[in-house]
């Protein structure tokens, strides 16, 4: 028996072993490809000083389950939340007065909806607000989340036309992804996050996947300092969610770098948070997680 | 027992290490020299410079839609596979680029060079419909010596310069002679009005409703083309070959050089054309 034990040793040894050299190789060509480029680079930003202390990626679920009224209700709820005064002020508050806007409606492929636009005055909100509201139609067919943040991380993010003291990406959906991506959707979340960007996520939770959604958000597409989800309770309460996401995620501007002249901006912790729950009558209801240590 | 135990574990390594090589190769073999991000930041550096450069670089299979390569140079780029939905390549330099199972819906390749590029069964539509408003343009582009093999209807290459270029249905290949996997390029509704169609080689094409007025045909092979319903009013057909082409309806009024075209007594429905 002993003999028989130690035969199975060295085999299981030897076995073990390549096993060990595969995975580490394997990991090796999937992170290494000719040309790829190294975690964190990115085209040279804009020379000079932050023009804009947000530059805010905006994208929306077209798939096959948002139907007409859903698309309204989310193309009105980020318009209107652009014209709400709370919001307003949130954006001509920061060190640099003012943001740069952008919207991404995606499904099975992305599709820049509204390109970049400058906001830095009242005037500029409402005008954002109507050029939102008189977009043609976009509509999809498939939930293909990672792509929309392949797309973003590719070919957004590198044409960003302002240096920007932060780029956040806004996801809203109301399903995971279900394209069968040869990218895992985490990857790509990495790779944006590594490039500085912050992904907070607004799940829908409405229909069959309302129970899963929220976590799964979490787990792979929220990101990046000061991330985090804030959902809403189906497509109805989806105007309130994006109007209190605005504030907290445009509003989000580190202490140090906030206007003493301006009027104080409303205070919210600086470290990373997960926000779950609903949000009362403009008061924030927060399941706070600090920050884990990096 | 012993020895037979670490042979099996050595036969199970060496197919372990064999799976690896072939993987490495695989993706190796499959990687592009740039990432589309690359790509992307490349072309946003070129704005304010000299224009971007990707002459001769592999850029196969990359997610490239939407770009703007307005002016960039690709020659002799392998294109093989890369999506370019919507994007624009008015006045690029893509002489002699490898285009094949490209996807060009609506992609603008206006004023382009694309000199004898290959661009071999692209994805031109988005749906299985064809709906012609995804065709791409062409519109002006130099075109001498293009090779496709495609379905294009609807294109737009009115003032292409199409000298040389051939749009036949054939291919040679090596140890197997001459093969056809394409019965024949599919070009109903384009606009080839005032394109230079010299010495062109569409044989076999279908010009089914295409605008090809004041076209240069002069020499062409237009041999068992199908241009019925097609407009063909003044184009310049001298010494072109029309053996066996389908002239079903088409509008000739103007045409010039018809006596000097060659197969013309084999030519189909002739009586039934507009003069």
């Amino acid at each position: 028996m002993p003999a028989a034990r130690a035969r199975r040793t060295t085999a299981g040894r030897v076995v073990r072993w390549c096993v060990a050299i595969l995975a580490m190789l394997t990991a090796g060509i999937g992170t290494f490809s000719p040309g790829r480029s190294v975690a964190g680079g990115g085209a040279p930003a804009p020379a000079g000083a932050p023009e804009v202390d947000t530059a805010l990626v905006v994208s929306i679920d077209v798939s096959n389950s948002v139907d007409e009224h859903r698309y309204k209700l989310q193309i009105e709820g980020i318009a209107a939340a652009l014209e709400d005064p709370g919001v307003i002020e949130a954006i001509l508050n920061g060190p640099q007065g003012g943001i740069i806007f952008s919207l991404v409606a995606w499904a099975d492929r992305p599709k820049i909806a509204l390109p970049w636009m400058r906001i830095a005055s009242r005037n500029d909100a409402l005008a954002v607000a109507q050029a939102i509201r008189a977009m043609p139609r976009h509509d999809g067919e498939f939930t293909c989340l990672g792509q929309m943040l392949r797309f973003v991380s590719d070919k957004i993010v590198p044409q960003i036309p302002a240096k920007a003291l932060r780029v956040i990406v806004d996801v809203s959906g109301d399903g995971r992804d279900n394209c069968n991506a040869a990218e895992p959707i985490g990857h790509v979340r990495d790779e944006l996050v590594a490039s500085g960007v912050t992904i907070n996520g607004l799940p829908i939770l409405e229909g069959r996947e309302a129970a899963t959604l929220a976590p799964w958000y979490r787990d792979n597409v929220m990101g990046g300092p000061g991330a985090f989800i804030l959902p809403a309770d189906g497509f109805e309460d989806f105007g309130r969610a994006i109007r209190q996401k605005f504030v907290i995620e445009i509003s989000g501007a580190p202490a140090s770098q906030r206007n003493a002249a301006k009027r104080p901006a409303r205070s919210f912790p600086e470290r990373s948070v997960e926000v779950l729950g609903r949000v009362e009558a403009d008061r924030l209801v927060l399941a706070l997680e600090p920050e884990q240590p990096r | 027992m012993r020895a037979r135990a670490i042979r099996n574990a050595g036969r199970v390594a060496g197919a372990m290490l064999a799976s690896l090589v072939l993987i490495a190769t695989d993706r190796l073999a499959l990687a592009a020299d740039l990432t589309a991000r690359e790509v992307t930041e490349a072309l946003v550096r070129a704005r304010s410079g000299s224009p971007a450069d990707f002459s001769g670089k592999d850029l196969r299979f990359l997610d490239l839609a939407g770009l703007d390569f307005g002016g960039a140079r690709l020659a002799n780029a392998a294109l093989f596979g890369v999506d370019l939905t919507d994007a624009n390549l008015r006045g690029a330099d893509l002489s002699g680029a490898r285009l094949d199972r490209a996807i060009i819906i609506r992609a603008d390749f206006s004023g382009a060079n694309l000199s004898n590029a290959i661009m071999l069964r692209p994805t031109v539509y988005t749906t299985l419909a064809a709906d012609w408003s995804d065709a791409p343009k062409f519109t002006g582009a130099d075109m001498r010596g293009f090779r496709a093999m495609a379905q294009l209807d609807g294109a737009d290459f009115s003032g292409a310069d199409l000298t040389g270029a051939n749009f036949t249905p054939f291919e040679i290949r090596p140890g197997q002679g001459t093969v056809s996997t394409l019965a024949r390029n599919l070009l109903r509704g384009c606009n080839f009005t005032g394109a230079l169609m010299k010495d062109a080689d569409f044989s076999w094409a279908l010009f089914t409703f295409a605008k090809l007025a004041n076209a240069d045909l002069s020499g062409a092979k237009l041999v068992k083309a199908d241009l019925s319903k097609a407009d063909l009013r003044g184009a310049d057909l001298a010494g072109a070959d029309l053996t066996s082409a389908d002239l079903d309806g088409a509008n000739l009024t103007g045409v010039r050089g018809l006596d000097t075209v060659k197969g013309l007594s084999f030519v189909l429905n002739l009586d039934k054309t507009i003069q």
